[in-house]
């Protein structure tokens, strides 16, 4: 009879856990490419590591619910569950009235796909009846297209305890970095512009150059 | 954001072991429990709920028990569908924890044939004991009526208007669709009711008055019905629902005519298409009874004279739009809410 000692079965259960991972991850940049296309492999396994620790929050354990939730948390962003726009699917993953928090989960998935055919519906109607209105409305649907919309989850709440934070990719911060620097260097150079408009004003008779970068 | 794209990446996902967990190295032998669940045949049970029109309704609690005084809780999915698997062959005891008894009935009990037989277990819970709650009085805030609070609490709106303990408000008010700001509204107690029904059998129920009808109704400024006039409607309900936009066009007496869900809380009306198209934006239960300032004002915004803020406040352009209301109506031209106007207005617009 094959023996294990306890060393070689959590070698065994550490491999299997690191290769569903990776499976993971592949499922990820097969059906959200965009989304997850600023991560490094070493960034994007960590943030689904991060997913699964939110999803046993929710006592989701099994490999399915772990791919129904993380597929959840690329369409909808990956803090969706704790984001106040998207509250109404936190009810679903807390709903006492459901024995199942796998069944919960389900229910929450066939929902969202039924929300998006409806919208889905609902905008080839009003695109044909009414483009210009439709345009206008664009704006409200919640786009998650790309993976820098994930800066930072929109409006989140610690709901959670002790959860392990979602960080950005080393590009999204240096992207996130880069657009406040510009932000600090426009504001600076309003801030010296005013300056130099009172002394220009000040000094008639060597006015200042006025520079400005953008 | 694509439902096509979810639902690949969700079919991908079922692929999936329900039974593994993402730390299981192991799994049990499927042959040992094929063995095993051999001669133990489990059946299901299906339920669906609808609404007036036939329509599947979501989010209704739905409790199975049995004898042993156990249970097992879930609510419906989109398709007003739910499922009890892994049971025993026996009887159970259905019912929907959330309704009154009144408001919803049995249609049908059908045999599940060879669709009866599932493989899950089912895992019981200890039985909660039905609540009963002795009713009491709800304060009514502006964008309420009978039909939401109904829906609210699990009741069939007529129920709740015919209580006796709301006398004096169906006295005062007449229409249950039309209650002012601070109105107090009896909510009965909720009755429970139980349906006896066997495993194997997909079990229709109706949940009643669970479906209201909105009708707006487009006049030219001589009063003449805007008739087949292509429009889209579109209703938001609250807790931020997804409905379905419909189009359509008015009917013989200008009217846009659809069913809606008692939640609902705001319309989009895109009227005609093309340069002339209109858009008109509803804020549903909002309009206040026509004794008081504020319902005046709205009825005659609505019927195009034009009075600004519904509010309380008596200023100069009300009293110059009911004066204009008087006159277009060949009524005394006082520029007062008199009887013969608030009829007359009554009339017009409908409520």
């Amino acid at each position: 009879m094959l023996r294990l000692s306890q060393a070689q079965s959590q070698a065994i259960v550490a491999a299997h856990r690191a290769n569903a991972i990776m499976m993971m991850c592949e499922h990820c940049r097969v059906y959200f490419e965009n989304e997850v296309a600023h991560f490094t492999q070493a960034e994007l396994t960590q943030q689904v590591e991060a997913c699964l620790l939110r999803a046993k929050k929710y006592h989701l354990t099994s490999r399915r619910d772990c791919y129904h939730f993380l597929n959840l948390a690329l369409e909808y962003g990956w803090s969706f569950d704790t984001d106040i726009s998207l509250s109404w699917m936190r009810n679903y993953l807390t709903d006492k009235r459901v024995d199942s928090p796998s069944e919960r989960l389900e229910l929450l998935v066939k929902r969202c796909i039924t929300r998006q055919k409806i919208e889905e519906q609902n905008r080839a109607m009003r695109q044909e009846f009414s483009p210009r209105e439709a345009a206008k409305e664009e704006n409200i649907f919640i786009k998650v297209a790309q993976s820098s919309d994930y800066i930072k989850p929109i409006n989140s709440t610690l709901l959670l305890e002790n959860v392990l934070p979602y960080f950005n990719s080393k590009a999204l911060q240096e992207m996130e970095d880069a657009a406040v620097s510009k932000r600090i260097e426009y504001e600076d150079d309003e801030e010296n512009d005013d300056r130099n408009e009172e002394s220009y004003y000040e000094n008639d008779n060597e006015p200042l150059m006025l520079t400005k970068q953008i | 954001m694509s439902a096509q794209r979810l639902a690949k990446a969700e079919i991908a996902a079922s692929k999936q072991s329900a039974n593994e967990s993402m730390d299981d190295a192991m799994v049990a032998c499927p042959l040992k429990a094929s063995t095993q669940n051999k001669d133990e045949k489990k059946e299901r049970i299906e339920i669906c709920v609808l609404g007036d029109a036939d329509e599947g309704l979501a989010e209704i609690a739905v409790v199975l028990r049995k004898a042993s005084g156990e249970q097992l809780n879930t609510i419906t999915d989109d398709a007003g569908l739910c499922n009890f698997e892994g049971l025993d062959k026996g009887e159970y005891e259905l019912c929907l924890p959330e309704l009154d008894e009144a408001s919803w009935e049995l249609l049908k009990q059908i045999s599940l044939g060879e669709k009866s037989i599932s493989e899950a277990t089912a895992i019981w819970k200890p039985e909660n004991p039905i609540k009963q709650d002795e009713g009491f009085m709800h304060s009514i805030v502006q964008g309420e009526c009978v039909a939401k609070l109904a829906a609210r609490y699990g009741f069939f709106p007529e129920n709740v208007w015919q209580r006796d303990e709301n006398k004096a408000l169906r006295e005062q008010r007449v229409e249950m669709y039309i209650l002012a700001p601070g109105d107090q509204l009896f909510i009965p107690p909720n009755t429970v009711k139980l349906a006896k029904i066997n495993s194997s059998e997909r079990i229709d129920l109706r949940r009643k008055g669970a479906t209201e009808m909105l009708n707006i109704r487009f006049l030219d400024y001589d009063d003449t019905p805007r008739v087949n006039i292509p429009y889209l409607i579109s209703v938001k309900a609250d807790k931020n629902e997804a409905l379905q936009d419909v189009q359509n066009q008015t009917d013989a007496g200008g009217c846009v005519r659809v069913a809606i869900p008692p939640n609902a809380v705001f319309v989009t009306i895109y009227l005609d298409k093309g340069p002339y198209q209109e858009v008109h934006e509803f804020n549903l239960g909002h309009v206040n009874p026509i004794d008081t300032l504020s319902g005046v004002k709205a009825r005659l915004n609505n019927l195009g004279y034009s009075c600004g803020t519904e509010d309380q406040n008596l200023n100069d352009k009300t009293v110059s739009a009911i004066k204009a209301f008087q006159t277009r109506y060949e009524l005394a031209v006082t520029g007062e809410r008199d009887s013969e106007t608030l009829k007359v207005l009554k009339e017009k617009f409908g409520s």
